[in-house]
C-alpha cells in the first residue's frame, strides 16, 4: 500500500513539476526587446522603408547584442536573469532609436 | 528509516521504468526505420504553387509529402542547397511522411520550377526568406498547435539559420545540415574557386563541375544529378558574388538563434565544404538547445538525393520527436 501510495506521488509530482517547470523556461525581457525590434527591421525593410543594405546592418548589430548576451550568460553560470543588464537595454535602444532615425532620413529623401 | 529505505526502491524502480521506456522507444525508432524502406509508398506526394498573399501575383511552387493515415505531431519544411531544387527533396519527404511526418519543401527564387519562367530565373534571397516566412505562416495555419521545423542542406541550411533569426516565433526547430560554403580561416570556398577558376570576368559560371563533384563521388549520382531538368548549375558571376555575401551573412544571423532547438549536421566524407565553416557557426548560436553530430559516413548531401544515412534518418526522428514533444507542451504552459 505505501509503495503504491509513493509510486502515485511520485507520479504525480513529476507530471505536476513539467508544465510549471516549462514555464519557468520563459523568455527574458531582453529576449523579447530583441524579436521585437527584429519585427520592426522585417516590417521597415518590407514596406521599403528601410534599404536592404540599412536592414543586414541593423540585423547585424542585433546579431552582436545576442552575442553579448551570451558572454554575460557564460560570465554568470546559473544566475537567471543576468543578461537583463543595463548595458543590454541600452544597445538595444540604440538599434531601436537607430531603425527610427534611419526610417525617417528615408522618408526624407523619397520626399 | 524504513520509509528512506522504500522511497530508494520507488527511486530505483522509477529510474529502471525510465530505462525500459528509453530502450522501448530505441527499439520502436528501430523498428520504425527497418519499415520505412518498404513502406515508403505510403507517402503521397504532391507538387504545387503556394499562393503569396504579399504580391498576388507571385506564386511559390513547394512539393509536399504527406503520410496517409498517421495523425502528425510535427511538420517540416525545408530548403534545398545551391543548384538543387525541391525534388532534391524526394526520397527525404517520402522517407519523413512514412514515419507520419508532413513535410514540404519549396524552390530557392533562382532554381527549381522558377526557371520555367526566364524573367523569374535568377537569384533573390530577400524574396528567397519572404517566400520561406510566408511558407511558415500557411503551415502554422494549416496545422495549428504543431511544431513546425525548418530543415535546410547547404545554401539552404544557411537560408534555414537566416529565416529562423529572422522570424524566431514561427520556427520551433532548426535542422540545418553543412551550412557553411567555406572556411573562412583558410578564405576557401565553393564559389571563390569557381570565380577564380573561370577566365571570362563577366557572363555564366558552370558550377557543376564544382557542386556535383564535390557533392558526390558516387558517378551514378553526379549523372544522375547533371540530367535533372530542374537542377540549375549555371549561374552569372554576379549570382555567384551574391551567394558568397548571403552565406557570409550567415555568421550575422547565427548569434540570434537563442530560443530555438537546433540540430546540426556535418559530413566528414564532405568534399565540397570543410567541416570547421559549419563548428563555426555552431559555435556562434547562442542557444542553449543545440546539437552537433558528425557523420563519418555521409557526403556532401545528408538530407538530399536520396542521401540521408539510416543512422542520421535515426537520430533525426528521435530529435524531431524529443523537440516536438517539449515544443507542444511549452505551447500548453504558456496558455
Amino acid at each position: 500500500m505505501i509503495k503504491v501510495t509513493l509510486y502515485t506521488l511520485l507520479a504525480a509530482i513529476c507530471i505536476s513539476q513539467c508544465p510549471i517547470a516549462l514555464a519557468k523556461d520563459k523568455p527574458s525581457p531582453t529576449y523579447l526587446r530583441q524579436v521585437s525590434i527584429m519585427k520592426r527591421i522585417n516590417d521597415a525593410q518590407k514596406a521599403k522603408q528601410l534599404t536592404d543594405k540599412q536592414a543586414r546592418e541593423l540585423r547585424k548589430d542585433l546579431g552582436k547584442v545576442a552575442e553579448k548576451k551570451q558572454k554575460i550568460r557564460d560570465k554568470n553560470p546559473g544566475q537567471k536573469g543576468a543578461e537583463n543588464s543595463a548595458d543590454v537595454e541600452e544597445r538595444l535602444t540604440k538599434i531601436s532609436l537607430r531603425i527610427d532615425e534611419l526610417k525617417e532620413a528615408n522618408a526624407k529623401k523619397s520626399d | 528509516m524504513k520509509f528512506v529505505s522504500q522511497f530508494s526502491k520507488a527511486m530505483t524502480f522509477s529510474l529502471v521504468l525510465f530505462a525500459v521506456s528509453l530502450a522501448d522507444q530505441a527499439i520502436a525508432a528501430n523498428n520504425n526505420h527497418s519499415k520505412n524502406n518498404s513502406t515508403l509508398i505510403a507517402a503521397k506526394a504532391r507538387v504545387r504553387t503556394l499562393a503569396n498573399p504579399w504580391g498576388p501575383l507571385v506564386k511559390v511552387p513547394y512539393r509536399s509529402w504527406l503520410p496517409r493515415k498517421e495523425k502528425p505531431r510535427m511538420v517540416l519544411f525545408c530548403v534545398h542547397a545551391l543548384g538543387f531544387s525541391s525534388k532534391s527533396y524526394d526520397n527525404f519527404g517520402r522517407r519523413m511522411a512514412a514515419s507520419g511526418i508532413p513535410t514540404y519543401a519549396i524552390d530557392v527564387r533562382g532554381f527549381g520550377q522558377w526557371i520555367q519562367k526566364p524573367e523569374e530565373a535568377h537569384m533573390d534571397f530577400e524574396a528567397c526568406l519572404t517566400d520561406v516566412e510566408q511558407g511558415l505562416k500557411t503551415l502554422h495555419k494549416a496545422y495549428p498547435k504543431l511544431p513546425v521545423f525548418l530543415v535546410g542542406e547547404s545554401m539552404g541550411g544557411a537560408i534555414a539559420i537566416q529565416a529562423a533569426s529572422r522570424y524566431p516565433d514561427l520556427v520551433n526547430g532548426l535542422v540545418s545540415a553543412v551550412p557553411s560554403s567555406s572556411d573562412r580561416k583558410n578564405g576557401k570556398s565553393t564559389s571563390t574557386v569557381a570565380y577564380r577558376t573561370s577566365g571570362r570576368p563577366l557572363g555564366d559560371v558552370d558550377m557543376a563541375p564544382i557542386i556535383v563533384d564535390g557533392a558526390t563521388a558516387n558517378v551514378a549520382l553526379r549523372k544522375k544529378i547533371e540530367a535533372e531538368p530542374l537542377n540549375r548549375m549555371d549561374l552569372s558571376k554576379k549570382e555567384i558574388a551574391q551567394f558568397e555575401k548571403f552565406m557570409e551573412q550567415t555568421h550575422d544571423a547565427a548569434p540570434l538563434i537563442e530560443r530555438i532547438p537546433t540540430l546540426m549536421l556535418v559530413a566528414y566524407k564532405d568534399r565540397l565544404v570543410t567541416a570547421s565553416g559549419s563548428v563555426e557557426l555552431f559555435t556562434e548560436m547562442t542557444a542553449a538547445e543545440k546539437l552537433m553530430i558528425g557523420d563519418g559516413n555521409s557526403e556532401h548531401l545528408m538530407l538530399e538525393e536520396a542521401q540521408m544515412t539510416p543512422e542520421i534518418e535515426w537520430i533525426l526522428k528521435g530529435w524531431l520527436r524529443e523537440k516536438a514533444g517539449k515544443a507542444v507542451l511549452r505551447h500548453v504552459a504558456t496558455k
